[in-house]
C-alpha cells in the first residue's frame, strides 16, 4: 500500500504537534519515525491510524483520501505502545478478534479462523500459550500477541508505537532482529516510532527524524548517520561534540590553526563545529588542538575519553584503544578528520 | 489447568504475609460484625422463634404477606436490571465526554444518596402521583397510572439505587483502557460488537456490584417508596412497611417473621450474586 502525506497539520490548542508533515511511503517498507519525546510521532501515527480526525493537509491510501475512510475501512494494523489487549479474552480470543468481527461475505467458518490463530501464534512464537490470559503473560509475550492480533485482518498498513519502549534491553534486542524477519516475511508496509535512535537505524530501511513536529530528516539509516541534515539530527543520532570555531572562506579554523576538513557552505564568522568521537584522533608532535583528558568510560571493546579543550574551548570526545595506557591528567594534541558545521538555518536546538 | 500455579508464588510451608497487622485486624473486625450484624440478627432469630410451626404458616399464608414480600423483592429486582442499563451508560458518559454541565450532572448523580429519603419520597410522590403534573402526563399519554402502583414503587427503587450503579461503574469505567476500544475499532468491529465483546465483558465483576448494590438497597428501601407507593394492601405495599403496621399491632413476632424471611431472601441472594461473580471473574480472566 502507498501512504502519502500532504502537509499534515495537528494542532492542540496553540500547540502544533505536528508540522507541516509531507510524507510518500512505499509498499513494502519499513520505516522508523524518530524522535524525542513530545517531538509528535504517537500523534503523527494516531493521525495515519485514524485515531486523530482533526487536521489541516491531506493523508492518502493508494491515492484516496482518507478522510472518507472509515476506522474500520483503513486496513490499518496499530499495535499500541500498552499494547492494548483484550485483557478478559484469552490469547487465542486476542488473536481472533479482528476475524470473528468480519461479517457478510468475508466472514470465515470457525475451522478456517482456527487455522489463521494456530498460523499467527506460531508466527509469534507463542504456542502453548493460547489459553492465557494477558495478564499471565511477560511484556514481550504481550507485545507478540499484540502484534499477531494486528496481522490477522492483514492489515494493508502496520503501525507499531514504541514497540520496544516497555521491555527490557535483552528481550527488545531478540525482539528486533525477531520483528526485522516477521517484515521480510510478511513484507507488509509498516512504520513503527521510536525515541531509541540505535532501534531507529538497526531495524529500519527508511528512517525519518522528528523535533518538534517537525520533519527534519528523512532517508536511509547510512545517510543518517554519515549525513545529518541539521544539527539536532546530528546531536541525536548519536555521540556529539561542539567545539567553537571561526569560519574564513569556506575554512574552518580553530584559534590560529586550519582544522582538516573539507570547505563548508557557511558564513564568515564563528560558527561550532559538530563532531563524533571517531572524528578525533591523537597526534604525536605537531596537531591542532591541545587538549587534557578528564574523564574516560568503558564502551564495548572501547574506552571513550572526555577531552577538556585546553585555554577553556570546551570539551571533546574521542575513542581509545581500552588497553591504551592512558590516565585522567595526561595533555597530548589531537587532530580533527571531519565534523559538520551548520548554516544558521540548518542550526536547531532539540525543543 | 491452573494456570495461576506459578511455582515462584508458591511457597512450600506457611506463605508469609508481606502485610503486617493480619491478626489484630482480622481480630477486631470479628468482634466488630459480631456487635453490629451478627447480634442484631441473633436477636431477630430469637424473637422470631417465638412463633410456633402454626403461627409461621399462618404468617407465611396471609396473602398480604406475599404480596408485600413479591412486591418488594420484584420491584428491587426489576428496578435493578433497568439500573444496570442506565447505570453503565450514565457512567459512561461522565467517564468519557467533556460537555458543558458535566460536573453538575454527575454531582447530580449523588442526590439519591444525598437526600433525605422522605424528601426524595415526597419530592416523587407529588410529582407522579395521579395528579402531579408527570404522573398525569404520563397518565392521559399512555393510560398508565404510575403513583400508588407498583410501577410508581419501581420508579422509586429505581431511583435510590442509580447512584450505586454509576459510582460502582464509574471507577471501572476510568480505568478501563480506552486504547482496547480503539483497537477493537482498528480491528473492523463496529459498535455494537465493541459494547458487546469488549466493553461490557470488563466492567462485567462491576456491573454484578451494582446489581448487588442497587437491589439491596431497593428490598429495603422505605422512606422514599412510601409516599410513591400509596400503600394498598395486597397492591402496592411494601414489606418494610408491612413490618411496621405489624409492630404498631404488637404483633411482634409477626413483625419478627416477616423481618425473618426478608433476611433469608436477602441473604441467599447475596449469596448467589457472589457465587455469580466469582463465576464471572474466573470465565473472564480476573481471578
Ligand atoms: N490529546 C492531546 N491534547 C493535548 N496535547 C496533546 C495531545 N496529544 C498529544 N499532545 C501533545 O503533543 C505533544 C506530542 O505528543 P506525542 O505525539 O505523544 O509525542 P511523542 O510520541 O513524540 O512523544 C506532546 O507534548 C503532548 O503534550
Amino acid at each position: 500500500m502507498k501512504l502519502q502525506l500532504e502537509s499534515v497539520t495537528r494542532r492542540f490548542g496553540h500547540r502544533t504537534v505536528v508540522d507541516q508533515v509531507s510524507l510518500d511511503i512505499m509498499s513494502g517498507q519499513l520505516v522508523g519515525v524518530l524522535g524525542p519525546s513530545g517531538s509528535g510521532k504517537t500523534t503523527l501515527l494516531r493521525l495515519i491510524a485514524g485515531l486523530e480526525t482533526s487536521y489541516e493537509g491531506r493523508i492518502l491510501f493508494d491515492g484516496l483520501d482518507a478522510s472518507q475512510l472509515s476506522l474500520q475501512a483503513r486496513g490499518v494494523g496499530l499495535v499500541f505502545q500498552q499494547y492494548a489487549l483484550f485483557r478478559h479474552m484469552r490469547v487465542f480470543e486476542n488473536v481472533a478478534f479482528g476475524l470473528r468481527a468480519r461479517s457478510g461475505k468475508s466472514r470465515l467458518s470457525s475451522v478456517e479462523i482456527r487455522r489463521r490463530v494456530n498460523e499467527l501464534i506460531h508466527l509469534v512464537q507463542l504456542e502453548g500459550f493460547e489459553d492465557r490470559f494477558p495478564g499471565q503473560l511477560s511484556g514481550g509475550q504481550k507485545q507478540r500477541v499484540a502484534l499477531a492480533r494486528a496481522l490477522a485482518v492483514e492489515p494493508r498498513l502496520l503501525l507499531l508505537d514504541e514497540p520496544f519502549g516497555a521491555l527490557d534491553a535483552m528481550v527488545r534486542r531478540d525482539l528486533r532482529r525477531w520483528l526485522r524477519s516477521v517484515h521480510e516475511r510478511t513484507g507488509r508496509t509498516t512504520i513503527f516510532v521510536t525515541h531509541d535512535q540505535e532501534e531507529a537505524l538497526e531495524l529500519a530501511d527508511r528512517v525519518i527524524v522528528m523535533n518538534a513536529g517537525r520533519v527534519e530528516q528523512d532517508a536511509d539509516p547510512d545517510r543518517i548517520y554519515d549525513d545529518p541534515a541539521s544539527s539536532f539530527v546530528f546531536e541525536f543520532i548519536g555521540e556529539a561534540s561542539r567545539v567553537p570555531v571561526q569560519i574564513r572562506d569556506g575554512l574552518v579554523w580553530f584559534r590560529d590553526r586550519k582544522l582538516i576538513s573539507p570547505r563548508v557552505e557557511a558564513p564568515d564568522g564563528p560558527a561550532v563545529l559538530h563532531l563524533r568521537p571517531e572524528h578525533v584522533r591523537r597526534v604525536e608532535g605537531e596537531g591542532s588542538i591541545d587538549v587534557s583528558v578528564v574523564a574516560g568510560r568503558r564502551i564495548g571493546p572501547r574506552r571513550r575519553l572526555g577531552l577538556e579543550i585546553r585555554g577553556g574551548f570546551g570539551r571533546l570526545e574521542m575513542d581509545a584503544d581500552a588497553a591504551a595506557p592512558i590516565r585522567i591528567g595526561d595533555q597530548f594534541r589531537v587532530e580533527i578528520t571531519g565534523g559538520r558545521v551548520y548554516a544558521p538555518s540548518q542550526l536547531r536546538p532539540p525543543q | 489447568m491452573n494456570l495461576q500455579a506459578s511455582p515462584s508464588l508458591r511457597s512450600a510451608g506457611r506463605p508469609r504475609r508481606s502485610m503486617p497487622g493480619f491478626g489484630l485486624s482480622l481480630g477486631y473486625s470479628t468482634v466488630y460484625l459480631s456487635f453490629v450484624v451478627l447480634l442484631p440478627m441473633a436477636a431477630l432469630a430469637a424473637s422470631a422463634a417465638r412463633l410456633d410451626f402454626e403461627g409461621w404458616i399462618k404468617v407465611l399464608s396471609d396473602d398480604r404477606v406475599i404480596s408485600a414480600l413479591k412486591l418488594s423483592f420484584g420491584s428491587a429486582l426489576f428496578a435493578a436490571c433497568v439500573n444496570l442499563v442506565f447505570g453503565p451508560v450514565c457512567a459512561y458518559a461522565l467517564v468519557h465526554f467533556r460537555f458543558p454541565g458535566r460536573r453538575a450532572l454527575d454531582a447530580l448523580v449523588d442526590i439519591p444518596f444525598a437526600l433525605p429519603t422522605a424528601v426524595a419520597g415526597i419530592a416523587l410522590a407529588s410529582l407522579y402521583a395521579p395528579s402531579g403534573p408527570m404522573g398525569k402526563a404520563i397518565l392521559e399519554l399512555f393510560g398508565v397510572q404510575v403513583g400508588y402502583t407498583p410501577l410508581g414503587v419501581t420508579l422509586a427503587l429505581i431511583f435510590v439505587g442509580l447512584p450505586f450503579a454509576v459510582r460502582t461503574l464509574q471507577p471501572v469505567l476510568r480505568d478501563l483502557d480506552g486504547e482496547a476500544e480503539l483497537a477493537a475499532a482498528l480491528l473492523g468491529a463496529d459498535r455494537p460488537r465493541i459494547w458487546r465483546r469488549v466493553i461490557i465483558p470488563s466492567l462485567a465483576p462491576a456491573m454484578v456490584t451494582a446489581f448487588a448494590l442497587s437491589f439491596a438497597r431497593g428490598a429495603g428501601e422505605y422512606g422514599s417508596v412510601i409516599f410513591i407507593a400509596g400503600n394498598f394492601p395486597r397492591l402496592s405495599e411494601i414489606a418494610p412497611l408491612l413490618i411496621i403496621i405489624r409492630l404498631e399491632e404488637n404483633n411482634y413476632a409477626g413483625a419478627s417473621a416477616i423481618a425473618v424471611v426478608m433476611l433469608l431472601v436477602s441473604l441467599s441472594c447475596l449469596v448467589l450474586i457472589n457465587l455469580f461473580q466469582a463465576l464471572i471473574r474466573r470465565r473472564l480472566g480476573y481471578a
